[in-house]
């Protein structure tokens, strides 16, 4: 991280005290997907948020838009110009999406509408969030095309006749467009083969370092995480664990959860995050204390009552663990 | 350019592949013609009909000629827009047929067009309620709709329109006055095109009723369709992507869930087309609507069969052709198809 010094220390976005709980108001039980999550995110700061299946991730990524179901409770704030954008109107909210904060997912050909090339996808974009005239939404898009790998002559074709790695690629310049500062990308890279997935790792980097542009980076493969990341945050059971930079998550991790993740991808040659032995914790449910303690190989007694302070080891690198309380 | 040459040729193949399709239904056609119990001449003349006078209808319908021939003939005068001559007015089959056709057109036309509006309106309104009272009464629509019988529908319409409240007519396309002069056989558009306003009326007048009975009948089917498609459009990944990309509710609702889910409505609208005509002869008869099925029915009660093998056959080419429209629509429509 070095680009620290020249955007200053304040953040692009900041999540104060998030909490997330799904089937609020309706017969279902409720699910605590994420609770007192503190996050900021700096200008031009590639941040990953990893963290086994139902950890929380894609939850967090999803309520910065505004985009989780009906039913679900949000509490806390998510800052950007002074805002809490969870308490904007719903036009307001979505004059923010994919101008100012875009999003891109996992599994990219089914992201386009079948029906609309990708000239259209762009003009439709370009109308709903600017005036420009059709001449100058057209530059702008091949533009943006141009800076992810798309040849200005395949403008006019549909979704179908594109590749999943060009299908992404398109998402990805679809998503820049409007020159955003905050790009979240959910399992971007997940379903794509090894190579492709590279590929499109450098392109975020570069197109972000280009427009300075911070990316919230959701995924499980550690892999993906060590490729492109400023910033590391762990969750486990909707609770942050432990945050740093990546340097200090994968050289020196001090959360007994974050360990086994590193030391299994070291042993066992894999990059998904299966390899922590027990089960994910009931989020219906939380357990007390600790959310790890019914997995954690150091527990003690006073992990299963209470939730442990936070430890700093430097400015940024922080963890949740009685361990390390003094 | 390349994407229109794709869909040239797949028209061009959709036509061709026609081909066999109306032959299968012809075959089947004059099969079930041969197969019916009697001798067409003898049910023609009646019992008691002398045998030199028989032996001469024989000869004249061409049924002394081998099976094989019969066809032949039959195939091969169906491709020349030949359909017979019937045997009671001695004219082509087609003279008679024709503005019959186009009466059953007419009624088809306007019922299918409310019945596809009202359901996909409906159907659209439902899924985006998904679980609310709104949802509900949509969904209860669409069924309860097309558990009515049809007949009984229409004869309530006919008390309260008609007799009741005396707004419309309850039978026949024109009533006394000359219908306008005909140029496609739709008197709606005939009068229009002749600037007639005053026979327009009269034509649209007599059309509401069986129009409306007919289209909201099968409107039921439509108001499903759409429903169940939207629900499932709406939850496709581009939907998710459009909203993270702020393009207004209107716009993802209709750009993108309503014209996706279109696509398996339009084919299945194809295949409803032959139920519609089966409900179009319902509402015919109920309203002594001139068309195909009040003919036809006259003239199975006159026995005369080539009418009949006639009219069926118009029937199954009417059908054919239909779904290859819809084929050809769907092709314009939908470029993954085009290959
Ligand atoms: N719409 C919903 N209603 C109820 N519970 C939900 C809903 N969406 C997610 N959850 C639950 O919330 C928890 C967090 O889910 P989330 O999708 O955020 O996890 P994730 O970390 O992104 O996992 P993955 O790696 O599998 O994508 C899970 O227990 C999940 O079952
Ligand atoms: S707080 Fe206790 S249970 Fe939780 S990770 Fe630390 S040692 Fe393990
Ligand atoms: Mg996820």
């Amino acid at each position: 991280m070095n680009t620290e010094q020249e955007t200053g220390e304040k953040p692009n976005i900041s999540i104060k005290n998030l909490d997330i709980t799904y089937n609020y108001e309706n017969d279902s039980e409720e699910v605590k997907a994420a609770r007192d999550i503190n996050l900021d995110i700096k200008n031009g700061e590639i941040v990953s948020l990893v963290g086994e299946s139902g950890s929380g991730k894609s939850t967090i990524g999803s309520s910065i838009l505004n985009l989780l179901p009906k039913d679900t409770l949000t509490r806390g704030k998510i800052q950007l110009d002074g805002k809490n954008l969870l308490e904007l109107p719903e036009n307001d909210i979505r004059e923010i999406r994919g101008k100012d904060i875009s999003k891109i997912f996992q599994d990219p050909m089914g992201r386009l509408n079948p029906l609309m090339t990708v000239e259209q996808h762009f003009i439709e974009l370009l109308n709903e969030h600017t005036d420009f005239g059709k001449e100058k939404a057209i530059e702008k898009s091949i533009d943006a095309l141009n800076d992810v790998g798309i040849p200005p002559n395949r403008f006019e074709d549909y979704p179908h006749e594109f590749s999943g790695g060009m299908r992404q690629r398109i998402m990805i310049a679809l998503a820049l467009v409007l020159n955003p500062r905050i790009l979240i990308a959910d399992e971007a890279t997940t379903s794509l083969d090894v190579v492709v997935q590279s590929q499109i790792l450098n392109l975020l980097r570069d197109v972000t370092e280009k427009y300075n542009t911070s990316i919230l980076n959701i995924t499980h493969n550690l892999g993906v995480v060590a490729e492109i990341s400023d910033r590391v945050v762990v969750l486990y059971g909707g609770k942050v664990v432990e945050k740093g930079s990546a340097e200090e998550i994968f050289h020196k991790p001090k959360h007994p959860y974050t360990k086994g993740l590193i030391n299994s991808v070291i042993g066992l040659d894999t990059e998904e995050l299966e390899w922590v032995e027990g089960t994910p914790p009931d989020l219906v449910n939380p357990p007390s204390g600790c959310p790890f303690h019914p997995r954690c190989p150091q527990v003690m007694e006073k992990c299963k009552k209470q939730f442990p302070e936070q430890t700093g080891f430097n400015d940024s690198h922080k963890t949740w663990c009685h361990l390390y309380e003094s | 350019m390349a994407e229109g040459r794709g869909l040239a040729s797949y028209i061009l193949t959709r036509l061709i592949l026609a081909v066999p399709t109306v032959l299968i239904l012809l075959t089947i056609v004059f099969l079930i013609m041969r197969v019916a119990p009697g001798d067409p001449a003898q049910a023609m003349l009646g019992a008691k009909a002398p045998p030199s006078q028989l032996e001469l209808l024989r000869e004249h319908m061409g049924l002394n000629k081998p099976l094989y021939m019969q066809y032949i003939d039959y195939i091969f005068g169906v491709v020349q827009g030949d359909l017979g001559k019937s045997f009671q007015f001695n004219t082509p089959m087609w003279e008679l047929i024709k503005p019959r056709l186009m009466a059953t057109l007419e009624l088809v036309l306007y019922g299918f067009t409310l019945a596809v509006g009202l359901g996909v309106l409906l159907g659209k309104e439902s899924a985006k309620r998904e679980g609310s009272w709104g949802d509900f009464l949509g969904d209860l629509y669409g069924i309860a709709i097309y558990a009515f019988p049809i007949f009984w529908v229409g004869i309530m319409a006919q008390l309260i329109f008609g007799i009741e409240l005396g707004w419309l007519p309850t039978s026949g396309r024109f009533g006394a006055m000359a219908p306008p002069q005909t140029i496609t056989g739709l008197y709606t558009i005939d009068s229009l095109l002749q600037g007639q306003i005053d026979k327009f009326i009269v034509a649209i007048k007599h059309l509401i009723l069986p129009a409306t009975v007919l289209g909201v009948y099968i409107s039921g089917i439509f108001t499903r369709i759409t429903r169940t498609n939207m629900l499932q459009t709406l939850k496709e990944d581009y939907i998710e992507a459009a909203e993270a990309r702020g393009i207004k509710e209107k716009l993802v609702v209709n750009r993108y869930a309503l014209k996706n889910a279109l696509l398996p409505l339009i084919t299945i609208m194809g295949l409803q087309f032959a139920l519609t005509l089966a409900g179009a002869v319902l509402t015919e008869v109920t309203f002594n609507w001139p068309g195909m099925a009040d003919f036809i029915v006259s003239m199975a009660i006159e026995r005369d069969y080539p009418a009949v093998q006639a009219t069926v056959t118009v029937f199954a080419i009417l059908v054919a052709s239909v779904s290859v429209l819809i084929d050809i629509v769907i092709g314009v429509l939908d470029p993954r198809i085009r290959f």
